[in-house]
């Protein structure tokens, strides 16, 4: 008498993990355990492959757009400071163009491929059970693509935000420094007012009858007005045209110094 | 099939990648390859969003899809516009910057005709004599300018001189003026360049480019 079980009736339980599931997922770990003695063992430091001011941790999940405007600031940067902008070097472009292959083909290829295969097996029973190496891949893939998904609408909301306010205050403080230097315009003026005898025209060692030139009352940034302190001082005080909010006092003194600076409104 | 998509993805976008060329600024590589990836995109969407995978879940998939592909569009494109305005705004600070230094000049020039007037009416030393006491170097062509720090490419040249009457030329090579085509002093064109002339009268002060 022959005893037979139902699972011999059957044939062999389908396994839980396919061939392909195996292979990749023991290629992942290995490969893992490689870079990770690697990198512990030869630490590289490559700073094309960063994002200028942003710490590593967190850069891999911004998109090659901000390493392009990394570079825009730095060539910025660098004719600020009076010298020439280079070309973009290959390490740069190749920097770039990895991170957009990763997060843009190879995240959602993987993902959306092994997930429209995964349907597609769902319908075999069999398969359904079975954790095959696509799977992986597709889990992989999501990561990728999810990493820089979740945050585009956020990113971009945030983004316009910060776009107008950097444009206001970068206005602002433009006004502020064109005011600045009508200021020290009008401090020369008075000073050279000042040095010079009566028969130029000038005050022989003060501001009495000093008057602001007209040119120098009203300009496009602000309207300016003088007090005579004493013959040695003067104050001036300027009204920016563009935020009525925003005024400048300063003090000139014998010397035709400025000082004793205040910012009211927006220029604090 | 994935390895197919992954080969072709790579192809097209290292290809549209390079072929703009180079460049100082990253931006045309990366639009080309841009509008590369947004094409690969659309069309493994198109592949992928198919039957046998429900219709709801396809609705589902392309509604969020496009979202994500437009956020990311707004960011890009944002990213490019805010970058390339601050860039503008450093040449602008610049220019600004450099052009207070060339006017933080008047107040010595303004020291030299106050001490000409604050002679004695018997033994008055002309002008120029008083500019030569504070400036040796004097010379028609001459910079007369010491650099403050390591990058300071300020200078300031004598243009023209006489007895009662001296005209400064004062450039800064490396920032923008208001015409780009001006030929400055030393030639150069396009760059920042204020004149200054002093008399007995004090300094009057010409902003040439």
């Amino acid at each position: 008498m022959n005893q037979k079980t139902d699972s011999d009736k059957r044939g062999s339980e389908p396994s839980e993990f396919s061939r392909g599931f195996i292979y990749v997922m023991v290629s992942i770990t290995i490969a893992i355990l490689i870079l990770t003695f690697l990198f512990r063992q030869y630490r590289i430091d490559l700073p094309e492959f960063g994002v200028i001011g942003v710490g590593s941790s967190f850069e891999m999940y911004l998109g090659p757009w901000t390493q392009a405007g990394a570079i825009t600031i730095e060539r910025g940067l660098a004719e600020f400071s009076g010298k020439a902008a280079a070309l973009v070097t290959l390490q740069q472009k190749l920097a770039i163009l990895i991170r957009l292959s990763i997060l843009f083909i190879l995240g959602p290829a993987l993902f959306f491929l092994g997930w429209r295969k995964r349907i597609i097996n769902q319908e075999s029973e069999i398969l359904k059970s079975t954790w095959r190496g696509s799977t992986l891949l597709c889990v992989f893939g999501g990561i990728l693509t999810f990493s820089i998904a979740i945050q585009a609408v956020p990113l971009a909301i945030i983004r316009h935000g910060v776009e107008n306010d950097l444009r206001s205050a970068q206005a602002i403080a433009e006004n502020k420094d064109c005011i600045i230097t009508d200021m020290h315009m009008i401090a020369h003026d008075a000073f050279q007012f000042g040095i010079l005898p009566k028969s130029l025209n000038g005050g022989n060692r003060s501001y009495e009858n000093y008057v602001l030139p007209l040119r120098l009352r009203e300009t496009a940034n602000a309207r300016y007005e003088m007090k005579l302190l004493d013959p040695h001082n003067l104050r001036i005080q300027a009204q920016s045209i563009p935020y009525s909010t925003c005024r400048i006092t300063t003090h000139i003194d014998s010397l035709g110094q400025t000082g004793r600076w205040e910012y009211e409104g927006e220029f604090r | 099939m994935i390895v197919i998509w992954l080969v072709v993805g790579i192809i097209v976008v290292t290809a549209a990648f390079f072929l703009p060329g180079n460049s100082v600024e990253a931006w045309p590589a990366l639009n080309s390859a841009g509008l590369a990836v947004l094409i690969y995109l659309l069309a493994l969407l198109l592949y992928t969003l198919r039957p046998p995978i429900p219709r709801k879940k396809i609705v589902i998939s392309w509604i969020l899809s496009l979202v994500v592909i437009v956020a990311i569009g707004f960011s890009w494109t944002g990213m490019e516009r805010t970058t390339n305005w601050q860039r503008s705004q450093l040449s602008k600070i610049r220019t600004v910057t450099v052009r207070s230094m060339c006017l933080a000049e008047i107040p010595q020039l303004l020291g030299i005709v106050s001490q000409y007037h604050a002679q004695s009416p018997g033994k008055k030393a002309s002008l120029l004599e008083l500019f030569k006491r504070t400036f040796p170097e004097t010379a028609l062509g001459a910079n007369i300018y010491k650099p403050q720090f390591g990058t300071d490419s300020l200078r300031v040249f004598v243009s023209a001189f006489s007895e009662g009457e001296i005209t400064l030329i004062a450039h800064f090579p490396y920032a923008k003026g208001r015409d780009s085509d001006y030929v400055s002093y030393t030639g150069r064109k396009g760059s920042v360049q204020e004149k200054f002339i002093l008399t007995e009268k004090g300094v009057r002060h010409e902003s040439e480019n």
